[in-house]
Order: C-alpha cells, then sequence, then structure tokens
C-alpha cells in the first residue's frame, strides 16, 4: 500500500497526491497499477434551483390579481343597484372608481418602460373619470369645464416640464431642487388664476421659489465640478 | 408539571397527537437556523460488500419508514415555532454527491427532513438535526441496513440496537426528554468567554471537503490505556493540542494576552444518564478546553485536563443544569409570543454568538457500532460525517465499527491543517493511519 512519505499515512492505491498535505504520492516500479476505487463520486450534484418568474410574469400575476381583486366589489355594487333598484342608480360611481383604479394600475404593468403611453394613458384616465364623475352627478358637464380640466392640464404641464428638464441636464445636483421649486411657483401661480381669477397671495410663493431656484442654479454651475450627487450622498451617508 | 401534562396528552389523544408534533428542545434552534450555510446535517452511512441495489433499496426504505413515523414528517411553520407535520408520502433513494451534507430544503413543502443516498456499495443517510440526534440516527440506518439486506436473503432477527419493523412504534420515542427531565428550579450556568477559532478562509456554498481517518481500533485503545483515559478523552486531547499548535503557529510572535481560549464542543448522549427512548434529539454538549494564555501545554497535561473535566462534568447534576437553561430559554414568555419570523431574525445571530463563538470546533463519538456476525459479515464499515458551520469550519465525527476507527473531518473551508497535524500526532504515537477524501 502506498504511504505518504511526509504525513506518514497509508493512502489508497492510485491516489496521487496526499489527501493532507498534497505531496505527490511516489509510485513504485514494478508494482503493477491497481484501479483507483473512489469513495466519492465526480460531481456534486446541485439543487434544482427555485424557478423565478420572469418580469413580464410578476407583471401579469399582478394584473390578474389586481383585476379579480376589483372585479369582485365592481359586480357586488352592480347587482346590488340592480336588485334593489331594478336599474344602475347610485352604483354608477363605485363602478367608476373601480374602473378608474383598475386602469391606472394596469396601464403601468401593460406598458412598462415606455413613458410616452404611460404619462397619456394616465392622463386619458384622470381626464376621463373626473369628466364623467361630473356628468354622472346632474348629467351636466359643469366644474369639469371650469376647475377640472384646466387643474389637470396644468398640474401635467408643471411636473412633465420639471420631469424633462431634470432628464435633459448633464449635471444633476442642486439644479434639480431648482427645477422642482420653479414648477412649484409655476402651479400655484397658475392654480390661483384657475380658481379665483386673480394674482394675489401666489405671487408671495413664486417670488421666493424663483429666488431660492435661481439661487441654487447659480451654486450648481458656479461650484459644482465633477461631483456626482449620488456619490456624495453615499459617502456622506457612509453606504 | 409539564412533564405529566405532556405524557397524558401523548395518551389520550393518540391520533391527533401523531398527526403533527412540537419539535423538541434542541431541534427547534436547529429549524430557526438552517439555512445554505449552515445545512444543520448530519451524515450517517454503511458500506456493503455488494453493490447497491437501487430498487432493493428503496423498497427496504418504503418498509422501514413505517417503523419510524417520526422521520416520516415535514418542517412546517406556525404562527409562533415550526412544528413537524406528517406526510403520506415516501421518501425516494438519491444519487450520491461528491460534496456531502449539502443543504436540504427542509422548510419545502413535502419534503422529508432528511435523505437516504446510495453512491456503488454505500448507503447513506443524511439527517437534518431538527428531527433526530446521531443515536437516533444510527438507530435508523442500521434498521435500514438490516433490512435491505433481509431483502436479498439474509437471515436475521431480534438484533439488539436495530428495530423490528413490524412492531408497532412505541410512544416514548415521540418525546420530547428535555423537557421531561427539565427541573425548573436550577439556578443558571455562566456563559464561557469567546473561544480561538479557525481563521481559514471559507469555501463556495456547498463545497464540504471530507478527511477520513482510518485507524485500528485495538492500537487506539491500547495507546489510550497507556495514559489511563477512555477512547473519547483521547481523541479529545490529540484535538485540543493539534489546535493549540495551529495558534502558536499563526500567532508566534504575538504576546501571550492575544491568545484565545481553546474549547472543544464534545456531545454526549443523554440516554445514558437519563432512562429515554426517544429517537429525537437528547444529547448535550460538554466543553473541555484549555487556556494556552496561560503557556503551551503538553500533551500530558491536555490529557489530564481533559480526563479531569470529563469525569466531573458528566455529571447528572450538571447535565440537569444545563437541560435547564436549554428548555427555560423555550418556555420564555416573551420568546413565545414573539412571531416566527422575528424568531427566525434574531436566532441565528443568538445561536452564533452565544453558541457557536465560544467553541473552537467540535468531535462527535458515536462509540461501536455492534450487529450479529451474519450481519456484519456483509458490511464494510459505518461511517458518520458530521455537521459544520462558517463559524466552526472544522468538525469531527467518530465511529468505529468491527476492529477499525472511522475519524471524519467535515471541513467549509479551503484549508487542512487541523486534520493534517491530528493525524500526523496518530502517526508519530506509532499508530498506523489510512486517509481517504473525496
Amino acid at each position: 500500500m502506498p504511504y505518504c512519505s511526509r504525513c506518514g499515512v497509508e493512502v489508497d492505491a492510485g491516489v496521487e497526491k496526499c489527501p493532507l498535505c498534497d505531496t505527490p504520492i511516489q509510485k513504485l516500479e514494478g508494482v503493477s497499477e491497481t484501479r483507483v476505487t473512489k469513495k466519492y463520486p465526480d460531481e456534486p450534484i446541485e439543487e434544482k434551483p427555485v424557478r423565478k418568474r420572469t418580469d413580464k410574469e410578476k407583471r401579469m400575476f399582478a394584473l390578474e390579481i389586481v383585476s379579480i381583486s376589483l372585479a369582485l366589489p365592481f359586480l357586488i355594487t352592480t347587482f346590488l343597484d340592480l336588485i334593489i333598484n331594478k336599474s344602475i342608480t347610485w352604483a354608477r360611481f363605485p363602478m367608476l372608481a373601480f374602473l378608474f383604479v383598475w386602469g391606472t394600475t394596469a396601464i403601468p404593468l401593460l406598458f412598462p418602460k415606455k413613458p410616452v403611453i404611460l404619462v397619456l394613458g394616465e392622463v386619458s384616465f384622470v381626464m376621463g373619470f373626473l369628466a364623467l364623475v361630473d356628468y354622472f352627478d346632474d348629467w351636466k358637464l359643469e366644474w369639469y369645464v371650469t376647475y377640472a380640466l384646466p387643474i389637470v392640464i396644468v398640474t401635467i404641464l408643471f411636473s412633465s416640464l420639471v420631469v424633462l428638464a431634470s432628464i435633459l441636464v448633464k449635471k444633476k445636483g442642486a439644479n434639480i431642487a431648482a427645477f422642482i421649486l420653479f414648477g412649484i411657483g409655476g402651479l400655484t401661480f397658475c392654480l390661483e388664476i384657475i380658481i379665483s381669477g386673480t394674482i394675489r397671495w401666489s405671487l408671495f410663493v413664486l417670488t421666493p421659489t424663483i429666488v431660492i431656484g435661481l439661487f441654487l442654479l447659480y451654486l450648481h454651475y458656479r461650484f459644482t465640478k465633477d461631483i456626482d450627487i449620488k456619490d456624495k450622498l453615499k459617502e456622506k451617508l457612509q453606504l | 408539571m409539564f412533564k405529566s401534562a405532556f405524557v397524558i396528552e401523548m395518551k389520550e389523544n393518540k391520533e391527533t397527537f401523531c398527526e403533527w408534533f412540537r419539535l423538541d428542545n434542541a431541534a427547534v434552534i436547529f429549524s430557526l437556523i438552517s439555512s445554505p450555510r449552515i445545512p444543520a446535517l448530519f451524515r450517517l452511512s454503511a458500506t456493503l460488500k455488494e453493490p447497491i441495489n437501487v430498487k432493493l433499496l428503496q423498497t427496504a426504505l418504503n418498509r422501514t419508514i413505517i417503523r419510524f413515523p417520526y422521520f416520516r414528517v415535514n418542517l412546517r411553520p406556525g404562527l409562533f415555532w415550526y412544528y413537524l407535520r406528517k406526510l403520506r408520502t415516501f421518501p425516494r433513494v438519491e444519487a450520491d454527491s461528491k460534496y456531502p451534507c449539502k443543504e436540504l430544503r427542509v422548510r419545502k413543502r413535502d419534503t422529508f427532513p432528511f435523505r437516504v443516498r446510495a453512491f456503488q456499495n454505500r448507503i447513506a443517510v443524511e439527517f437534518h438535526h431538527s428531527i433526530t440526534d446521531g443515536t437516533g440516527g444510527i438507530i435508523f440506518l442500521k434498521t435500514l441496513v438490516v433490512e435491505y439486506l433481509k431483502l436479498r436473503g439474509v437471515k436475521a432477527s431480534n438484533i439488539e440496537g436495530v428495530f423490528d419493523i413490524s412492531d408497532e412504534p412505541d410512544f416514548e420515542e415521540y418525546e420530547d426528554s428535555y423537557k421531561k427531565f427539565y427541573d425548573k428550579d436550577l439556578p443558571s450556568i455562566k456563559l464561557p468567554p469567546k473561544a480561538f477559532r479557525l481563521p481559514y478562509k471559507l469555501e463556495k456554498e456547498g463545497v464540504y471537503h471530507v478527511t477520513t481517518g482510518i485507524i485500528p481500533v485495538k492500537e487506539f485503545i491500547k495507546k489510550a490505556k497507556e495514559y489511563n483515559v477512555t477512547v473519547t478523552e483521547f481523541l479529545v486531547a490529540i484535538y485540543l493540542d493539534s489546535l493549540q499548535e495551529i495558534q502558536f503557529n499563526l500567532l508566534k510572535n504575538e504576546p501571550k494576552r492575544k491568545l484565545k481560549p481553546i474549547r472543544v464542543s464534545i456531545p454526549i448522549n443523554l440516554r445514558r444518564i437519563y432512562p429515554s427512548k426517544t429517537m429525537r434529539n437528547f444529547s448535550l454538549f460538554v466543553t473541555p478546553g484549555i487556556d494556552p494564555r496561560l503557556g503551551r501545554f503538553t500533551f500530558d497535561e491536555i490529557v489530564k485536563e481533559v480526563f479531569h473535566f470529563m469525569r466531573t462534568e458528566l455529571n447528572d447534576k450538571y447535565i440537569s443544569q444545563s437541560i435547564r437553561q436549554n428548555v427555560r430559554a423555550e418556555l420564555n414568555p416573551i420568546l413565545r409570543i414573539m412571531p416566527l419570523f422575528v424568531k427566525k431574525l434574531f436566532g441565528r445571530l443568538i445561536y452564533m454568538s452565544y453558541g457557536e463563538k465560544r467553541y473552537s470546533g467540535s468531535l462527535s463519538n458515536l462509540g461501536l457500532v455492534k450487529l450479529p456476525p451474519e450481519i456484519e459479515e456483509h458490511i464494510e464499515d459505518f461511517q458518520f460525517l458530521p455537521g459544520t458551520n462558517p463559524t466552526r469550519k472544522v468538525s469531527c465525527g467518530v465511529v468505529s465499527f468491527k476492529n477499525k476507527m472511522y475519524i471524519n473531518f467535515g471541513n467549509v473551508s479551503d484549508c487542512k491543517e487541523l486534520e493534517k497535524i491530528f493525524f500526523r500526532k496518530i502517526v508519530k504515537m506509532g499508530i498506523p493511519v489510512k486517509v481517504e477524501s473525496n
């Protein structure tokens, strides 16, 4: 039987290296080679990995859950109204609300990473919802035209501008805070015009937001050189 | 109070009790910490003289498992604890792997907390610690092997230490003996300080190096007799000496106070101390050790240290105190009302800092496996691979069969220094060692 010359331990015939110290085992001349008897299989057995859902499957699953959990109360309210009043009366409001929730959640699940469809879809759902609520009330459009529609348009406009500007600038930092401030200022200004038709208190919001925003822009373009805000934050928070 | 209520519940609600049951005190911690890195598995194997017929082994397993209903279970999460729920299916014989004791996903539905593997002449069973300890495991393996050999035409009946599969399972085999022998009036124990641990780099997850040393039992016993100690005590002394050598080699030029005490955990089969027939966990640790900060211990000194420590600690009074410590923790009302996920979150942390970090390694000796000669002639060896974890890195499992002793080191690090020093020491004593590995 072969031995390891360093450890002094016996090893199996045919083993090339000592299992303890990796010293090559001396082969004796004239001794016929015996076949190595393996003590363990050569290959490790891997446990079957747990199958993970792809992103698309996850989204479709989420859509399924949302659809079913909204369809149940939708049907219950509808049928209750039909049974009690023999027609759709009050149920039109909860029905509309359920449809609205379903639509707003379904769009990002169905069209992820398509910002144009996402924004347009969500905006049209919001506008449609508000219009129908107004219409269902007394079968006329009233506050929708004077308040809801302009407010929605203005809000979408300003938030889109802020987002667009933030995406387009190369160096991101205090300038984004400035854009947000400008957005808030502009929005309040427009809101006052829409609601009361005059310009008074919104100036008190607009002035500081513009001044501070400009100061931030000055800070950003004058002093920050190549500092990445993300890296800086990570450094400060020691992430 | 707990004891009697438990026994009555067991006998009166025979059926409901059997459908699901609580984990025993030791299993609780293993159910919480079990993960890919801490598989909490140990492995017992028997090599026969002929290649295994997998179909026959499956038949033998199907027959055997009926006699062991407490293993035919699935670990299920409850609101506060994991529990074991009976399964109606049969476990499948699986192929063996290069690296044994790889994680078993015990928390998965319909998964048995053990697996039976076949490779060439060998039948191996890897048990998760949530169902049993080494003693329970070896009875299962022996029963399985005898059943398999019977199917091959070997005649045998009424073997001591092997269950007859036609018998009804005894309810005492289900028992959580820790709770039975729990005495809440005992004082608590002070935790020992943190111990020296092997500093080696961990291997990739799932890699488990086995180093088996095969030693003639007679010569080893003769050597142990020269020191007037038992085989286990002698093995522990060599283990401690090897760890001491590693620590001194590592910290050659450091001041002595930088050294750390070396302590090895030795599982003790409590069925020998208390009257219990349980097939579930019923073992505890004693932890002999040395403190190298006081200077380098000679081998004679280590042997003396281990000898006296083991003789003192292996007393039912001290053991009762340890049982009380563990069971009391489980019965703590604050801990009990914590939801399972909170327990899982803290379980590993507490186990690592209170349990593992206080030991440098572990050595578990299952003793001599005995079977009648007509069965033994068909069996080549019995081996025991201990479970290990990233904190401990290397563990040692010992079992003797016929005239050989099989010392297995399970190692999840990339360095086999401990095994090398350990076996070289035995060779230096003039005892021949044969080494195998995966």
